[in-house]
């Protein structure tokens, strides 16, 4: 029990410096990586506490693929080195009062609910899917997502299609000078319209027009 | 405060949802900064979840968490998308200068 109080706030210390890291730098390459940092030690947390696979999973998918993806977008832009106006601080300077306002109200009323914890009693499990101690938390999930959950699991498969779909359709640019295929004219070619015979008079050839 | 309870996990999911809502606030200088902000709270709500489940035995917050994990990474795929368009499109990804909308 003293190692996991330990290491529970040994990485949850890590994980809210750096995201206060992730709004706070001036570098935006910085930003990415305190980012993943913060992914890293809550992952970590995950594994901790016994959900070992979405811990993983978060590993994977947001250090592996958000976060490369973030770092390649920064390189792409050139925007590491942001120029600091001076008519820009002074907007800074009003918008810092508001939002302090607005997350020292959220702060507070989340303390509230979590200060309401003492009604737990009237809480009540209500679901028949438990967590089964004899079977791995992969296992577990496995057995769930692909039968009582299929409909959100093929739905969530038609988010990601659809925002690959439209990623590449937002960055997506027609060259110049780029032969394509065009596969309806080209299915559609019939024989008269792409042959013709043409009377060669002798000793003069014959004259095309492309 | 030595035995680790679900408070601390809220807790500490609600500071880093509190960071993620404060920094895009103050985050007026790039709009890269504003998506690492909005998957600051999806984490803090992968948090919450991840230790409801924990807590009541139940796996259907785990479950949940994995959904979010993929509403996250289409929102980031379509968002830095959206924002490599449209520094080609203006050369700058200035939040202040965003205005063609009349926002």
């Amino acid at each position: 029990m003293l190692a996991h109080t330990f290491f529970f706030y040994f990485f949850s210390g890590i994980a809210i410096l750096s995201s206060l890291m992730v709004t706070l730098s001036r570098n935006t390459v910085y930003s990415v990586f305190f980012l993943i940092l913060v992914f890293v030690s809550i992952s970590i947390l995950f594994i901790m506490i016994g959900a070992e696979f979405l811990g993983m999973i978060m590993l994977i998918v947001y250090v592996g693929a958000v976060a490369v993806l973030f770092l390649f977008v920064v390189m792409m832009l050139n925007v590491t080195e942001i120029v600091n106006k001076k008519n820009l601080k002074k907007k800074i300077i009003n918008y810092r009062s508001v939002a302090s306002l607005v997350g020292l109200i959220i702060l507070l009323e989340m303390l509230i609910v979590v200060s309401g914890w003492k009604y737990k009693e009237t809480f009540s499990v209500f679901s028949s899917i438990n967590i089964n101690s004899e079977i791995s938390n992969t296992h577990a999930i496995g057995n769930v997502l692909y039968t009582d959950y299929i409909l959100l699991f093929q739905i969530s498969g038609m988010i990601l299609l659809v925002a690959m779909i439209g990623a590449i359709t937002l960055t997506f640019k027609k060259k110049e000078n780029v032969k394509r295929q065009k596969y309806f004219e080209q299915i559609n070619r019939e024989k008269d319209s792409s042959i013709s015979l043409v009377e060669v008079e002798s000793d003069k050839g014959v004259k095309l027009n492309d | 405060m030595i035995e680790v309870s679900i408070g601390h996990y809220l807790t500490l999911g609600a500071i880093i949802f509190t960071i993620g809502v404060v920094g895009i606030f103050i985050n007026k200088k790039n709009i890269i900064t504003i998506l690492m902000s909005i998957e600051l709270i999806l984490l803090a709500v992968n948090i919450n979840l991840v230790s409801f489940s924990i807590y009541l035995q139940n796996i259907t917050g785990q479950i949940f968490t994995m959904f979010i994990l993929t509403v996250a990474a289409a929102e980031a795929a379509v968002g830095l998308a959206i924002i490599v368009i449209y520094y080609k499109n203006k050369g700058s990804i200035d939040v202040e200068q965003i205005s063609s909308l009349r926002g």
